[in-house]
C-alpha cells in the first residue's frame, strides 16, 4: 500500500467517522429536545415520576 | 373546679332537631374547612410556581424532585452519598487542578525561554505544596 493509498483510506476513515460523530449529536439534541417537552406538557408527572425515583434509590441505598 | 354544665337539648322538640343542627354546623365547619385547604394549596402552588419554575429549568426541576425523593428514601447519611459527594468533590476541582497546573507550567517554560543560562533548577519554594 503506497503513501498516497493510505492518505486517501484515512481521509475516507475520518470523513466516516466525522459524519458519524454529526449524526449522533443530531439524534442527541432530538432526542433531549423531546424530552424537555414531555417535561413542560407533564410537569406534575415528571416530578412524580423523579421523586418516586428518587425515593427507591434513597431507600436502597439505606440498605 | 367548674360547676357542671346544663344539658345543651333540654328545650324544644327533643332531641333531634339539636342533633341536626349540630350535624349541620359540622358540615358547615367541614365545607368551609376543605375549602380553606384548597385555597391555602392553591396559593402555595402560585407561590411556589413549580409550573412556571420547570418550564423555565426543566432539568433542574426533575434533579430536584429526585433528590427530595432521595432525602425521603433515607439515602442522605449512607455511604453512597459519601462516595457520591468525593466523585463530585473530585470533578469540581478538576478544572481548578489543571489551570494550576497549567499555569504552573507555562511559568516553568517561560521561565526557561527566557532565562540565558537554560532552565533554571527548581527549588523546593516554587512548587505549592499539596497540603
Amino acid at each position: 500500500m503506497d503513501a498516497q493509498t493510505l492518505q486517501q483510506t484515512l481521509k475516507e476513515g475520518q470523513a466516516r467517522v466525522e459524519q458519524g460523530l454529526e449524526e449522533a449529536q443530531q439524534e442527541l439534541q432530538d432526542f433531549n429536545q423531546r424530552l424537555v417537552d414531555v417535561i413542560k406538557r407533564r410537569p406534575g408527572t415528571c416530578l412524580l415520576i423523579a421523586l418516586t425515583a428518587g425515593f427507591l434509590i434513597g431507600r436502597m441505598a439505606s440498605r | 373546679m367548674a360547676a357542671p354544665q346544663p344539658p345543651a337539648e333540654s328545650s324544644g322538640n327533643g332531641h333531634a332537631p339539636g342533633f341536626a343542627r349540630h350535624v349541620d354546623s359540622l358540615g358547615r365547619v367541614a365545607r368551609s374547612f376543605s375549602q380553606e385547604l384548597r385555597d391555602t394549596a392553591a396559593d402555595f402552588g402560585r407561590a411556589l410556581d413549580v409550573r412556571g419554575r420547570v418550564q423555565r429549568h426543566p432539568y433542574l426541576m426533575v434533579a430536584a424532585a429526585a433528590g427530595l425523593g432521595y432525602v425521603l428514601g433515607g439515602g442522605l447519611f449512607t455511604r453512597t452519598t459519601a462516595r457520591l459527594l468525593g466523585v463530585a468533590g473530585r470533578v469540581a476541582a478538576f478544572p481548578v487542578v489543571r489551570s494550576e497546573l497549567v499555569g504552573l507550567a507555562e511559568a516553568m517554560l517561560s521561565g526557561a525561554a527566557a532565562g540565558e543560562d537554560g532552565p533554571r533548577p527548581i527549588s523546593n519554594q516554587d512548587v505549592p505544596s499539596p497540603s
